[in-house]
């Protein structure tokens, strides 16, 4: 699995697709599984997957009460695509919110992503569209 | 050495805090660990978060001292360490709640806090063998601020910079990845 973080409008998404171009791998048409819209990838005879937005669907999860089907929906993803490509946000670098649900989702995006970050192959970090691999 | 960790929320900070102290502790044969719990238990979250903490720390040997103020009370300290200083390594968790303490507690300005953490650093440094300080990255959520919110993130900013300047060691937490910007070979082990 492979690690795409970075603030918004970084190219975190268009760094994944090229280096997925780059071995020949083009993204195609789209699926939703475990709940989540995920890009699909097609190269002859295989298949790579791209969840791009990872903390849209903890936002989406959280606010419909779901939030313990989050934990298990990613591993019963990188069960399924050991080779997925997951980018994500990087939420927690400002003010701590006044609202308690905002603190939470916060706080689930980076617990959920230092687990991600302990599996991920490589956590490439993403500023201004240039990759920096911390991992 | 003054080793200064900092990340966003939910990085693994802090779990990463207390395993170096563990992996300092271990090299340099120090026998006591101090962890300075700047945290005041006012509402029910704060006392998860407390309780959360508590569990991480669990089995890695801290002695935990109530400081909201951070290290003004040197004679608890003191106490703590015994004889010893020099055999002690302090963590202090963690920097944004000592200086809203100090400014929303105890009604410093941000310029007085500041004075106050950053001497109070100063002198514990000389005193003690580490000290590992974890603070927060608060800055880039692109709203604008005003009043004592905006002084309060002005001096977090004053403070962190200018303990990233004297520290040996400063260190970005990236989802639970060490990102050097100073001092990596201090913390290899």
């Amino acid at each position: 699995m492979e690690l795409v973080i970075g603030g918004c409008f970084q190219g975190k998404l268009a760094y994944a697709e090229q280096e997925l171009a780059r071995r020949g791998i083009l993204a195609g048409t789209e699926e939703i599984i475990e709940g989540v819209q995920i890009r699909v990838a097609l190269e002859e005879g295989r298949t790579v997957r791209i969840l791009n937005h990872l903390h849209l669907w903890v936002r989406d999860r959280m606010e419909a009460g779901r939030e313990a089907e989050l934990m298990p929906g990613l591993e019963t993803l990188l069960l399924k695509y050991p080779d997925l490509w997951i980018v994500c946000d990087e939420v927690g670098y400002g003010v701590v919110p006044v609202e308690k649900t905002e603190r939470a989702y916060r706080e689930m995006v980076g617990r959920l992503l230092c687990f991600l970050a302990q599996k991920a192959e490589h956590v490439v970090r993403i500023v201004g569209g240039m990759p920096m691999t911390i991992k | 050495m003054l080793y200064l960790l900092t990340g966003g929320c939910g990085s693994g900070k802090s779990e990463y805090a207390e395993t170096l102290v563990c992996r300092l502790a271990g090299r340099d044969g120090i026998g006591i660990r101090l962890y300075l719990a700047t945290m005041e238990s006012d509402s029910r979250e704060a006392m998860e978060r407390i309780a959360r903490h508590r569990r991480l720390r669990q089995g890695k040997g801290f002695v935990t001292v109530e400081s909201p103020c951070g290290f003004r009370e040197r004679r608890l300290l003191s106490a703590c360490c015994g004889e010893h200083p020099e055999d002690t390594i302090v963590l202090l968790e963690c920097m944004s709640n000592l200086l809203a303490n100090l400014m929303f507690s105890d009604g410093m300005d941000g310029e007085a806090a500041e004075e106050e953490i950053l001497a109070g650093i100063k002198e514990a440094r000389s005193r003690y063998r580490h000290i590992v300080v974890v603070t927060n990255e608060i800055f880039s959520d692109g709203s604008r601020y005003t009043g004592e919110m905006e002084a309060y993130c002005s001096a977090l900013g004053e403070v962190n910079r200018a303990l990233a300047a004297a520290a040996d060691v400063f260190c970005e937490v990236v989802y639970s990845i060490p990102v050097f910007l100073k001092g990596e070979e201090a913390c290899r082990f």
